[in-house]
């Protein structure tokens, strides 16, 4: 705890106190000891031969004053934590990297404690403290009480973000500036060589040396699940970068599995979608993903369908055709038909006894407008309505209501010779989407590596002109007419490489002054104690 | 303080006993005293036989020596050695420094004072006990014999504290007694607030032969004392603030042994008897360390 705050003015103050408070007590009487002796005959004598040392009369010890001020102003500049003249010659500023690697351990808590000190003796006017996370934030600007520091770092963690901490640098030797710039990280992110090399020359980056044990290679793995690329609905491919130089191990379920080299990595194709878990070892690192579950959709067919109809559930390779309902997900059926009851359903309605020409049917508390967002995300805004309308002299109407039972009804006419709608690409599209609503599966997203730009629309991401750059690892959603769904961003960690020079002890803000001063006063103690013994000091 | 003392404290039968084999010897008994066993100078109707002298007109025709004259011719004296006594004054200090300690200073010059009287009783030699503080205080006249050794204890043990220590004033009244010239004892701590010069001075004034029994505590050198205090003298009630540190307590030790050699050299110098006598220690021993072959010669 120290009174920084206070500001110069203050402390000064309270040292003139002091120094005042010590000199009238220099002047207070002592209060003595009453003692009745035989004589005082010989301590009078004593006392003659010590007052002809003194310099004055009243204010007899001055030198004793001087030693205790000097004790006690050492302690009040130590408390009042004194910082040494601010270097304006150049700029300073402390990166703290907050990416993933900085969770292991203590290493965070290191990088804090470190950054704390640095600043502590850092130049205020001169020196600001930037956030290197998945997004880049100010911590403490030039000029600032370093307390805010600790106010701002309150309950932060590092993020599931790969480092940042070069494109920050490189962003900082960018700009404009009139003095030399020094940057000290404060963290394990890598800093490579060649990429230090192209700095500016009035650009110094020193990395600030971290108690504790040094980071350990980790996190060299990225992995990616996606949708089989050959169709097959119960299949995944998965792509494995591996960043420590080595060729990783993979195993699912036991068995090794073999991949093809695919760019930097290796692709592992038609996995099954099963739940599996794939176990991926590579240069002592290891990782692990889920494989998700994609079972074939157990479809119960009922009669008088349209051939179209049928032809699109038989070419659909997440449908296998069931005649036992219990084996059945759903059913499609016409309106009346009894076939799957109790299932959710794809029904064909006449139009006479449906105003919509499409329906969709729900249970839970979700407003209608979000029914007719997964309508929409179903397919229909894929399909010419006002083609269709034009056709049948109808008005193609969509709709959503509540329901035990998940259920999609369209016009039995739309799948007539009137419409051309079976004819449409959209139509099997619109079927399989149903079919998988209606059985609940859910869309596993596409991987892409967070902190890189992905060429997808993300609606969380405002892209000015730029690809987007999902900022940590975890979900975003597509923009709908980017074909929706969602994108898993899994971490991308770059090897760690070390080209940075390791920052003195001390940062060069000074010293520790505080540490000087307690020095100091122990030192006066330690004095005074002498002379007090000695007797040199009453 | 301490209180006054008490016969019972003085009349040690162990005590008067180890210092009974003691004497004291006059170097030059004055004239006119009693008879006693001090030699003096006078001739006189002794025993011992000393010298001759010529015959004067008006000499005592008992003392002629008519052997001599009819052998010589001639008339001669025979002259016979006198004894007589040696007035002892005791003059011990009843100060009120000498009460303020445990031990009390007054018991040991008490002690001292009775020894030194049993042993000049005993010898037939006339013993006065003046005590003095500020000033004189007479109180027991030159008595002789040894059966007056219960009256002089008496005497001492009716002592009581008086005020501070004046030897200037003692020794002038001292001289204003015009007593017959003898031994003074002065059994003191000797602080005398003017310092060794006035001590000095006052003990010049001093017409009698002198025995100083000096009264010392260990404490006086080396005092228990430290921090701030306000230091009381005893008799005056004069005060002094003192920061007691170890630089503080080493000039006290200076002045003291300063005080201490002024003090011997100026006995030794002027051939005066000194005793540094430890209130704390056995008396008897120390005062036998006086009497040389157990004889003292005043």
């Amino acid at each position: 705890m120290n009174w920084q705050h206070f500001g110069s003015l203050p402390v000064a103050l309270g040292a003139l106190t002091i120094a005042a408070a010590l000199f009238a007590l220099h002047f207070l009487r002592v209060r003595h000891r009453r003692e009745t002796v035989v004589t005082t005959l010989f301590w009078r004598q004593a006392i003659e031969e010590a007052r002809a040392r003194t310099l004055f009369e009243r204010f007899r010890h001055p030198l004793a004053y001087l030693l205790l001020l000097a004790l006690a102003l050492s302690i009040w500049l130590a408390a009042a934590g004194p910082r040494p003249p601010a270097r304006v010659e150049r700029e300073r500023v402390l990166l703290l990297d907050a990416s993933a690697p900085m969770g292991r351990g203590q290493r965070f808590a290191l990088a804090r404690k470190a950054l704390a000190g640095a600043l502590a003796r850092a130049p205020r006017e001169a020196t600001r403290v930037l956030w290197c996370g998945a997004q880049v934030e100010g911590l403490y600007l030039p000029g600032e009480d370093p307390l805010l520091l600790d106010l701002r770092l309150e309950g932060r963690q590092p993020e599931a973000t790969p480092p940042s901490i070069e494109r920050v640098i490189a962003h900082l030797a960018a700009l404009p500036r009139s003095r030399p710039l020094e940057i000290r990280l404060f963290g394990d992110a890598p800093l490579r060589a060649e990429f230090l090399k192209g700095l500016p020359k009035d650009v110094e980056v020193a990395r600030a040396p971290l108690d504790g044990e040094a980071p350990e290679p980790s996190g060299l793995f990225t992995l990616g699940v996606n949708s089989a690329a050959s169709g097959a609905w119960d299949r995944v491919d998965l792509l494995v970068r591996a960043h420590s130089g080595e060729t990783p191990t993979v195993e699912l379920g036991g068995g090794l599995l073999t991949g093809t080299p695919r760019g930097k990595g290796l692709l592992f194709t038609d996995l099954p979608a099963a739940g599996g878990i794939v176990h991926v070892k590579a240069g002592g690192s290891e990782s692990e993903c889920v494989l998700p579950e994609r079972p074939l959709l157990g479809v119960l067919v009922g009669g008088d369908l349209p051939a179209a109809l049928l032809d699109c559930l038989a070419a659909d390779p997440g449908v296998r055709l069931v005649e036992d309902a219990s084996k059945a997900d759903l059913c499609v059926r016409r309106r009346g038909d009894s076939v799957g009851e109790g299932l959710p359903a794809l029904e064909l309605v006449p139009a006479s006894d449906q105003q919509q020409a499409f329906l969709l049917t729900a249970p839970g508390e979700e407003p209608a407008d979000e029914l007719l967002d997964q309508a929409l995300a179903l397919g229909l805004d894929r399909i010419d309505a006002t083609s269709l309308a034009g056709q049948g002299g109808v008005v193609i109407g969509l709709g959503a209501r509540r329901g035990p039972l998940r259920s999609f009804s369209l016009w039995s006419e739309l799948c007539g010779p009137g419409y051309d709608l079976i004819q449409g690409r959209a139509f099997p599209l619109l079927i399989g989407r149903v079919l998988r609503w209606l059985a609940g599966v859910r869309r596993f997203p596409a991987v892409v590596a967070a902190g890189e730009p992905v060429a997808l629309d993300l609606t969380e991401l405002e892209p000015v002109g730029l690809d987007p750059v999902p900022p940590r690892a975890g979900r975003y959603r597509r923009a709908p007419d980017a074909g929706g769904g969602e994108v898993a961003a899994a971490l991308l960690l770059p090897p760690f490489e070390d080209g940075a020079p390791i920052a003195p002890a001390g940062g060069g803000g000074g010293g520790d002054w505080i540490g000087r001063l307690t020095l100091l006063a122990l030192l006066l103690a330690l004095i005074e104690g002498w002379l007090l013994r000695t007797g040199r000091m009453p | 303080m301490a209180t006054a003392l008490s016969l019972e404290s003085l009349l040690d039968p162990a005590f008067l006993e180890s210092v009974a084999r003691l004497r004291l010897v006059a170097r030059q008994v004055p004239r006119e005293g009693r008879f006693a066993d001090q030699r003096s100078r006078d001739q006189g109707a002794g025993l011992e036989f000393r010298d001759h002298r010529p015959y004067s007109p008006g000499d005592d025709l008992r003392a002629m020596d008519w052997n001599l004259y009819r052998r010589l011719g001639k008339v001669f004296l025979r002259l016979f050695e006198e004894l007589e006594d040696l007035p002892v004054y005791l003059c011990p200090d009843v100060s009120a420094s000498a009460f303020h300690e445990e031990p009390p200073r007054a018991l040991a010059a008490a002690r001292t004072a009775l020894a030194l009287a049993s042993i000049a009783l005993a010898q037939h030699d006339s013993v006065a006990l003046l005590p003095f503080a500020e000033h004189l205080q007479p109180l027991l006249r030159p008595i002789s014999g040894s059966g007056r050794l219960m009256t002089f204890a008496r005497a001492l043990a009716s002592l009581e504290p008086g005020g501070s220590t004046d030897l200037a004033t003692f020794t002038r009244e001292l001289g204003a007694l015009r007593l017959r010239r003898g031994l003074v004892v002065l059994i003191s701590d000797f602080f005398d607030p003017g310092g060794l010069d006035a001590l000095t001075t006052a003990l010049r004034n001093v017409r009698h032969r002198l025995l100083l029994v000096q009264l010392v505590r260990a404490s006086d050198g080396e005092p228990a004392l430290e921090g701030e205090l306000r230091l009381v003298d005893c008799e005056s009630g004069q005060s002094q603030d003192v920061s007691v540190t170890p630089a503080v307590l080493e000039r006290y030790r200076s002045a003291y042994r300063s005080w201490n050699e002024g003090l011997a050299e100026f006995a030794r110098s002027r051939g005066l008897g000194h005793l540094r006598l430890d209130v704390e220690g056995d008396i008897a021993a120390q005062l036998t360390a006086l009497f040389q072959r157990g004889r003292y010669q005043a």
